[in-house]
């Protein structure tokens, strides 16, 4: 380096803009560099992002927002989704959502079951293993969610009575970081659809 | 001339408005396109309180507003690569030394600095009056003996460290010629709360607070170019739908909230548009949403996955995600040619796209056969990948606005993290955004 790198005088000519006391509102600059001249203040915007009470208005914005595009699945809330006794879970290879040959037989007994309960309305979720990235992790729920549906149909289940939701990777079943837990967490459950 | 934007947020300002940053004709000091850039050994002295009495709580915030301005300070410092922290030197200089008649660099020492091996010194002083803390600090060039750039300011104590940010800007700007980033911000998500909710937080991952606070689970969220808006996928009403929230008015609303997915939404480089992914046919597709006339547009057409698109800066181009040839590779569409090409072909699985300010680069996520994930940027064309991480899993890149970071999470058995590091994966730093997870990390534009 050469021995000067930095040797510009800041070249302050600044602007005028009446001062007062500022409580937490905007930040006020001010140059005070030799050879500015007289001083002067700078106002810079207010940090609009930053109150906590603007940006955490959650609650006034869940009232007044609308559903504007199509209805939504009408799928049971997270926390009132109970496991359907009676219907077994189905697993995935990783980045698959074929059905594997062995829950054929799974799906093809929770399809009888289906069957003999004509009013039962079920919501089939899909989930994937933490590893991957969040956004293709709910693509690939959604879509193993909806092979089972699609299988389940073929076997006479009617479409009506089956709904779909995808957790991606969100919600797994197993808490592990090891391939047994991956192997449980990439599935698909049944629960109650009210 | 260097000339500031002036906000009149006060009733009686002068309304002068002139022109956005001028930027300096002079010669640019730290030349940030050379290929290596030696850095300033630079000081930092203790920031000084002035003013007198107050009683215990007061000397309580005193003490965590000293420590926080240089603790901020030199997080940024080191953080710009453009300066080496040097140690204080073991005796301090005399009080007085900050004579703000003279300029300020009256009572500055210098042989005590330049034997500490500093060519440049910051030393700041605040004051803490009820809510109001002033802050003054400057810089001096330790050589030539004189000051180079002095400024203060005035905002609330809570707001201690953007003050330090601003001034950090100031000093990139007064050396490269160049913007700074420091007083930009970051979206993510952590689970701290033990649901996962966005946060928003200074660059530095300091300052976090809650975006959304609904219980439910909270994902993806991107910035829209003005800086202002929030787009985000929520669970809030049960089912995975997008939603866009004003940042300045709280002001919230449902994007998208069809049947199935909702997800990955990107604003367009023009905010006029969302690109995002819906499954209203079963299989998860790319549309864009035009936000003015509410017009849906379908952009691929297959049985495959097809997520988390990436907008090249002149909106011409999108990048995206999807399995169409079995594993997820990364695919760019031409609006324009109307054509789609390939742009990855190895490793097991390619995700999280982010392309690259200047519109050269694409940093994306990627695993090979052992299913670890790092970062790697390639160019737009796909052509010349490098990988820039080596431990943990790692994955979302976001470019700072500046083109010359990379924030990512990065997680190793179940616990993730944000990380900021440069281009070629040098000058790591963990971001300190709190108890919990965080992860996908959306960098802010810059915020004017």
């Amino acid at each position: 380096m050469k021995k000067m790198t930095i040797t510009r005088l800041l070249p302050a000519f600044l602007l005028c803009i009446t001062l007062i006391s500022c409580k937490s509102g905007p930040v006020v600059i001010e140059d005070t560099s030799a050879g500015a001249g007289a001083a002067a203040e700078v106002v810079v915007p207010e940090d609009k992002t930053a109150p906590a009470e603007t940006i955490t208005s959650e609650d006034i914005t869940t009232e007044t927002a609308s559903v504007r595009e199509g209805e939504g699945a009408k799928a049971a809330s997270p926390a009132s989704a109970s496991i359907m006794e009676g219907l077994k879970a189905v697993h995935f290879d990783f980045d698959k959502y074929t059905i594997r040959d062995e829950d054929k037989e799974v799906l093809r007994q929770n399809a009888e079951w289906l069957k003999s309960r004509p009013e039962s309305k079920v919501l089939i979720e899909g989930h994937a293993d933490e590893r991957g990235e969040t956004e293709y992790n709910l693509a690939l729920g959604e879509k193993r969610a909806e092979s089972v549906k699609s299988y389940l149909e073929t076997l006479g289940v009617r479409a009506e009575t089956l709904s779909t939701i995808s957790y991606g990777e969100e919600k797994p079943a197993d808490q592990g970081h090891d391939e047994a837990a991956w192997a449980r967490n990439r599935r698909a459950e049944f629960k109650s659809a009210k | 001339m260097r000339m500031r934007k002036i906000i009149p947020l006060i009733p009686f300002a002068l309304l002068m408005w002139l022109p956005a940053e001028v930027i300096p004709a002079e010669k640019v000091y730290i030349d940030l396109s050379a290929p290596s850039v030696r850095r300033l050994p630079v000081a930092i002295d203790d920031f000084r309180e002035s003013g007198g009495g107050k009683d215990k709580a007061q000397t309580e915030l005193s003490q965590t507003v000293k420590s926080e301005l240089k603790d901020a300070l030199s997080g940024d410092l080191a953080f710009s690569n453009l300066f080496t922290i040097v140690e204080n030197p073991p005796y301090p200089e005399r009080p007085a030394a900050f004579d703000k008649e003279s300029g300020g660099a009256a009572g500055v020492e210098w042989p005590l600095w330049r034997s500490a091996g500093a060519d440049v010194l910051i030393k700041g002083s605040y004051r803490i009056e009820g809510e109001k803390l002033t802050v003054e600090v400057r810089m001096f060039d330790v050589v030539r003996e004189k000051e180079i750039l002095g400024k203060r300011y005035v905002g609330g104590a809570a707001s201690r460290r953007r003050l330090v940010h601003y001034f950090a800007d100031e000093i990139y700007m007064e050396l490269t010629g160049r913007k700074g980033i420091f007083t930009t911000k970051m979206l993510f998500v952590t689970d701290r709360t033990g649901n996962k909710e966005i946060y928003l937080s200074d660059y530095d991952g300091k300052n976090a607070r809650a975006v959304t606070r609904n219980g439910s689970i909270n994902l993806s969220p991107q910035w829209a170019p003005d800086g202002k808006r929030v787009l985000y996928t929520s669970y809030k009403k049960g089912t995975p739908a997008l939603y866009m929230l004003d940042l300045e008015t709280g002001k919230d609303e449902t994007v998208s909230a069809r049947k199935g997915i909702n997800i990955g939404g990107r604003f367009s480089p023009d905010g006029g548009s969302v690109a995002l992914t819906l499954s209203t046919n079963k299989s998860p597709e790319l549309h864009l949403l035009d936000l003015g006339k509410r017009e849906l547009k379908r952009l691929t057409d297959n049985y495959a996955i097809d997520v988390s698109p990436t907008f090249s800066p002149d909106g011409k181009r999108m990048a995206f995600v999807s399995d169409m040839n079995g594993n997820p590779h990364i695919f760019v569409l031409d609006f324009y040619a109307n054509s789609l090409k390939r742009l990855t072909f190895d490793g097991r699985y390619n995700s999280s796209p982010a392309w690259s300010p200047d519109g050269k680069k694409i940093a994306f996520s990627r695993s090979g056969e052992d299913g670890r994930f790092d970062i790697w940027v390639m160019e737009s064309n796909g052509a010349n990948p490098a990988r820039l991480t080596s431990e943990g899993n790692n994955r979302n890149p976001s470019w700072s606005p500046d083109g010359r970071h990379i924030a990512f999470s990065s997680s190793s058995r179940g616990s993730s993290s944000l990380y900021i590091m440069d281009t070629e994966g040098g000058v790591l730093r963990k971001l300190e955004t709190g108890p919990g997870n965080s992860k996908t990390p959306s960098w802010s534009p810059f915020l004017d």
